[in-house]
């Protein structure tokens, strides 16, 4: 009885999330199959997979959100919409949407060589790919394997956050890092600011601990730090959820007003605090998660009229975002206040 | 290696607490070795409450998930609970708080969130209960199933955003300190966290119920050996569906703990993992996976091992690339340093 009951249910659950689920995605619409060719050809729509990493903090959940809108921008097109966890799900996810049909992915991978092979799988197949901040691997004899492959800079992430944080001490101060999960992103940009940190001999560098972009391992670990050193004059979070968890720790260790936080990738609340002048937040620095909005711009605005080899003509193939120190004074024009992240 | 019986209880018993007393001594040692006596901050009470503090919310956890341990089941739920619980508490004291200002209602509102914490993690609990004890699912299956709905409601709920409480006072739940004159860094006042209380407060209450009840005799019956407690007359089927709601309860007060401590709930990352740390806490702390033995006071012990290892790394700045290596290392070894059953 209760078996026959709980499978009732659960069925019933899935129907309704199945339904609930399929949200800005429209409905796969009974495609007209390729009309006879008597009469004349329908226009035939345009099938685009999408594909990022699961929103595991702010950022990606900021991924997810501009994906979405960018969707919604182009109701036109069949949109084919994942989040993935990991890399297998990921390659399992671009390889149901090859079954699909898909004529274009924009791909934000979750890990760059795991992804490679598959994502020269659609190449082959004819697939136009855009490749968003974590890039394939080279494929067959060193080309690039994405049709256009747009990125944030993280080394200029690194180095002008270090810039900006080197210049407000006067060159002089005990600062401590936090670090994020660690990948290339991470190292890249950590290497990039402590080449600017190593080279003023007034700035110390007291410790160096991850904080895995969380903000509940950034407050565990700035404890710790708290603890440990009695003299920080600044802590270079390197992101803004880490930047939340080490300001609580600040703040409950009543040291507040001895500090600073330089966090990064322009979270709302944390642009806001910019915006208000808060003390404890000068600056922010961009690396923003609207970029997967551009690329699923691009991909659209490339494929839709047919014209993509001529478009391809001038279109770059690499496309370096740069990343800018976000202050006071031009706080407003990155608060986006109805977005999530 | 012959061991008197009477050696080997008393090693069973205190082997987790010795494991814990050496990493606390080896690291003081370490530290006395490489870092200048004046920065020297492992050994202090500040340091002490930063560990019970940062740990007593997987601490809360784990002594829920000792009950289902010993009852020989496993909870895979209960981070994504905690998600759950503490994101629909926010919602609802948002709700029933209106917004901020002068004519919010912060008190009813927080009563609301406390009420949902608690009901909703035995709730939660008792459905894992549920469909473990008469849906005849295995708790591993049962619970993994479950976790994934219980953290895609949460997550779909508000599309993977952070859920933001509009009460200020929420905060002051998980943030409570009492302040303790004297005992601080510099002969300064020791903040003393409240969560730390609630913590070793629920262990007491944990231990009582396991080894004074009715109730508790059976949960340690039925892991033993389930058949011969049918036989003896123990009503399985409910004796189940209690622990899995204890769990469930154990995760709402951590719910309400980290999520006031936040005063925010991330939907996709709050709770992630707590299930290993919890589990890997009870089992580090001696209790069988088995289920039929074990002691919630040496849950609190694995919690702190844990806790200490991870203070450890931090302390003695053990490059991020290594930590990994190091406290895998260290649970083995406190693991392998307790007696074991003869090998089969």
């Amino acid at each position: 009885m209760f078996k026959t009951f709980a499978l009732g249910f659960a069925a019933a659950a899935a129907c309704l999330f199945v339904a609930a689920g399929s949200g800005p995605a429209p409905a796969p619409t009974t495609e007209a199959p390729a009309a006879p060719a008597e009469a004349q050809p329908a226009k035939k729509r345009l099938r685009i997979g999408i594909t990022v990493p699961a929103a595991d903090h702010g950022w990606t959940a900021g991924v997810g959100w501009w994906a979405r809108k960018a969707m919604e921008l182009y109701p036109d097109v069949d949109w084919v919409f994942s989040t993935a966890a990991n890399p297998d799900k990921q390659i399992a996810d671009i390889e149901d949407m090859l079954v699909r049909g898909v004529d274009a992915l924009v791909v934000l991978a979750t890990e760059s060589a795991p992804l490679t092979p598959v994502a020269m799988k659609a190449k082959d197949k004819g697939v136009f790919i855009v490749n968003v901040d974590r890039g394939f691997l080279p494929g067959k004899d060193g080309e690039p394997i994405a049709d256009i492959f747009l990125e944030g800079d993280n080394k200029a992430f690194g180095r002008k956050s270090a810039q900006f944080m080197v210049e407000k001490l006067g060159g002089k101060g005990n600062i401590v890092i936090l670090t994020g999960i660690p990948c290339t992103v991470d190292t890249d940009r950590v290497n990039a600011a402590m080449e600017v940190f190593n080279a003023h001999p007034g700035i110390r560098v007291l410790a160096q601990q991850p904080g895995f972009w969380s903000r509940e391992k950034a407050l565990a670990a700035m404890e710790n730090m708290l603890t440990k050193y009695p003299r920080i004059d600044a802590v270079w979070a390197s992101d803004d959820d880490m930047l939340l968890g080490a300001r609580q720790a600040i703040e409950e260790a009543g040291r507040s007003k001895q500090m600073w936080i330089l966090g990064g990738a322009g979270m709302k609340e944390v642009v806001k605090m910019v915006m208000d002048k808060d003390a404890m937040v000068p600056a922010n620095i961009t690396y923003p998660p609207s970029m997967i909005a551009t690329g699923i711009h691009l991909c659209v605005s490339t494929l839709r009229d047919g014209k993509k080899d001529e478009v391809m003509k001038f279109m770059p193939r690499h496309l370096l975002i740069d990343v800018e120190l976000i202050t006071p004074q031009n706080a407003k024009n990155y608060y986006f206040p109805e977005s999530v992240y | 290696m012959a061991l008197s019986p009477r050696l080997t209880r008393a090693l069973e018993r205190f082997g987790p607490l010795a494991a814990l007393l050496l990493l606390i001594a080896g690291t003081a040692a370490i530290e006395a070795m490489t870092v200048p006596a004046e920065d020297r901050r492992f050994l202090t009470l500040a340091n002490f409450n930063n560990i019970l503090g940062q740990n007593s919310f997987v601490g809360v956890v784990a002594i829920g998930m000792t009950f289902v341990i010993l009852l020989g089941g496993i909870d895979l739920s209960v981070g994504a609970m905690v998600a759950l619980v503490g994101g629909a508490a926010i919602l609802t004291m948002n709700r029933v708080a209106g917004s901020p200002g002068d004519g919010q209602a912060a008190g009813p509102g927080i009563a609301a969130a406390v009420a949902v914490c608690l009901l909703g993690g035995a709730l939660a609990g008792a459905l894992n209960g549920l469909l473990i004890a008469k849906g005849r699912i295995a708790a591993f299956v049962a619970t993994l199933g479950t976790m994934a709905i219980y953290r895609s409601l949460i997550v779909a709920q508000v599309q993977g955003a952070e859920i933001r409480s509009a009460v200020p006072a929420y905060r002051g739940i998980g943030s409570a300190t009492i302040n303790v004159p004297g005992l601080g860094l510099e002969g300064g006042d020791l903040p003393l966290r409240v969560s730390i209380l609630v913590f070793l407060g629920l262990a007491l209450v944990a231990h009582v119920v396991l080894t004074r009840t009715v109730f508790g005799r059976r949960v340690y019956a039925v892991g033993d050996n389930a058949l011969a407690a049918r036989y003896a007359g123990v009503p399985i089927a409910r004796t189940t569906i209690n622990v899995y709601a204890i769990a469930g309860l154990c995760c709402g007060v951590a719910a309400l703990l980290v999520s006031s401590r936040a005063n925010s709930v991330a939907s996709s990352s709050t709770g992630m993992l707590y299930e290993l740390d919890a589990i890997a806490a009870v089992v580090i702390g001696g209790t069988r996976l088995q289920g039929g033995a074990g002691r919630v006071w040496c849950t609190v012990v694995g919690v702190l091992i844990l806790g200490v290892i991870n203070n450890m790394l931090n302390m003695l700045d053990v490059n991020v690339y290594y930590q990994g290596l190091l406290k895998g290392l260290i649970i083995l070894a406190a693991v392998l340093a307790q007696p074991k059953k003869a090998a089969l």
